[in-house]
């Protein structure tokens, strides 16, 4: 349907906002957690393996990255929930670091080499486009169900949250273990995008990739990675060459502009909350006529 | 006084802040449908009282026991669910959520409560929720703010209700407003309040019983109208 280049970008466009929002869901508890490329990382290498050594289909592929996600992403949870600010923030980082170090003295996982091999899937646009929309949906019911209350409780006074009864220790290792899960599903995209997985790749540059455009989007609303994404990733790849080195310079430009300029980023709540209102204004506005 | 049911009784409670003591061997009783005012200056202990009822604080010696039913290290959600609603100080606004979020956090705990059906009647009590209930909580004003945290607290239909400094920056005639909506909700619904106060006239007008803390101890228990009467109170607490 595409040219191989757009399918390319299209596809690192979607690993990018499924990263995105692995970066939003603790953000809404309240929590800086840059374990996102760790999981990644984790999600990638466990498909690339399977795809590899088994040659496994691809979404087989994807569960087991989920599985092996959930579970990595889960046992760091358990001590991150009882840090906050600060301390969280540069105790993931450290998983980064750690990871990059165990993959490059693994031989089977291809060492510092990097892992090669990994089959190819004809149809990841499509794969990537449905992953795509099931956790868009799962996040966006997620948001406005009991547990998304919860966690925006935690996050604006985590004494008032514990006080309605919210138990803020599980709910955040809930948040945590939920972002593993994206972020690792991301992973096993850009594995069978790339078919070639450095453990460099999976870097300090990479998780400011995600941030950049976590707050460029908007760390409030899950739409703002829509946006931010293909804005901020096709500056690194469409613009020419002698640009395109600058790309790192010029995504800390913007990150400071926007933290000046909006500090919410592109997409506010309050811009959420006008569309949102004006839905169920209508729609309440329809159920009253209807009884009357 | 013996015939009504024991809801809250706190005996010989004392809590610290590392080496500093916040509540000294503070015994406290609270009888079903009552309301009992908590009194003292800033730094006497109310909140830590408060907070140490729903466990966010942890109790060094005495016991606290709920309907029988020790609560002293209980975890807060497990305190929360078996029936005691929190109106923190400040209000405890989560002001990026709108109205109905909030109100939705109330019953966060509380299986088996009918939500709508208790969501019209605090519509009723506070019609003006109502209208504002899709704007963002912190959009609301200070008299309104309370209302929606006093509503809240009582969506999930509590056993017990904590007050922590209700009258805290609110106009006087604001205050009468709350405090009656307040009277009427326990006339009708049963509930029986905890009332942490520094406003002490008010407090006392409105409430059954009340006890005088001073720097983590009860210095003073009685009928409402009798510490309204009390040099001491008077004298401290009344300005006369």
């Amino acid at each position: 349907m595409f040219s191989t280049g757009t399918t390319y970008f299209l596809i690192l466009v979607i690993v990018y906002i499924l990263l995105v929002w692995g970066a939003l869901i603790p953000f809404r508890a309240g929590l800086l957690y840059n374990g996102t490329v760790y999981c990644m990382a984790i999600g990638g290498y466990v498909a690339g393996f399977l795809s590899k050594n088994f040659d496994l289909p691809f979404i087989v592929c994807v569960l087991a990255a989920i599985l092996v996600g959930l579970i990595l992403g889960f046992i760091p949870a358990l001590g991150f929930a009882r840090t906050n600010g600060i301390v969280t923030a540069i105790s993931s980082m450290a998983l980064i670091f750690i990871l990059e170090s165990v993959i490059r003295n693994l031989d089977f996982l291809g060492g510092s080499t990097g892992m090669t091999g990994i089959h190819k899937e004809n149809h990841l646009l499509l794969w990537a486009v449905i992953l795509l929309i099931i956790f868009g949906v799962f996040l966006y019911r997620l948001n406005n169900s009991r547990i998304g209350r919860a966690w925006e409780a935690i996050q604006t006074d985590p004494q008032m949250a514990q006080s309605l009864g919210v138990n803020t220790f599980w709910m955040t290792v809930a948040a945590l273990t939920l972002s593993s899960v994206f972020s690792a599903t991301a992973g096993a995209v850009y594995a069978f995008n790339m078919r070639v997985l450095y453990p460099g790749t999976f870097s300090f540059t990479f998780l400011l990739n995600i941030m950049t455009m976590l707050f460029v989007g908007g760390r409030y609303t899950q739409w703002g990675a829509i946006i931010s994404c293909p804005l901020l990733w096709s500056i690194s790849v469409f613009m020419p060459t002698s640009i395109q080195k600058l790309s790192n310079y010029i995504y800390a430009v913007i990150l400071i502009l926007i933290l000046m300029l909006r500090p919410e980023g592109i997409v506010t709540r309050r811009m959420t909350n006008k569309v949102k209102n004006f839905f169920t204004a209508k729609l309440s506005r329809r159920r009253q006529g209807a009884k009357a | 006084m013996e015939q009504t049911e024991m809801m809250l009784k706190i005996s010989d409670l004392s809590v610290y802040y590392g080496p500093i003591c916040a509540l000294k061997k503070v015994d406290l009783e609270v009888r079903k449908g009552e309301i009992v005012a908590l009194l003292g200056s800033n730094g006497a202990g109310k909140s830590t009282l408060v907070n140490t009822i729903i466990g966010l604080l942890h109790a060094k010696r005495g016991k606290i026991e709920f309907m029988g039913r020790d609560i002293t290290r209980q975890k807060t959600e497990t305190t929360i669910q078996s029936g005691i609603s929190v109106v923190p100080e400040g209000r405890g606004m989560l002001a990026n959520m709108t109205v109905m979020e909030n109100l939705q956090l109330g019953v966060y705990r509380h299986k088996g409560v009918d939500f709508n059906k208790n969501l019209e009647m605090i519509f009723e009590y506070f019609p003006i929720l109502k209208e504002r209930q899709w704007q963002a909580a912190g959009t609301l004003s200070g008299g309104e703010q309370q209302m929606l945290a006093i509503s809240r607290a009582i969506v999930g239909e509590p056993k017990l209700l904590l007050m922590d400094e209700l009258s805290l920056a609110l106009s006087p005639a604001y205050v009468d407003i709350i405090f009656k909506a307040l009277i009427k909700l326990r006339n009708e619904k049963g509930f029986t309040i905890l009332l942490a106060e520094q406003n002490a006239k008010k407090a006392l007008q409105y409430s059954d019983r009340g006890y005088v803390l001073d720097l983590g101890e009860t210095v003073l228990e009685g009928d409402a109208r009798e510490l309204m009467g009390n040099p001491y109170v008077q004298t401290a607490y009344l300005g006369a």
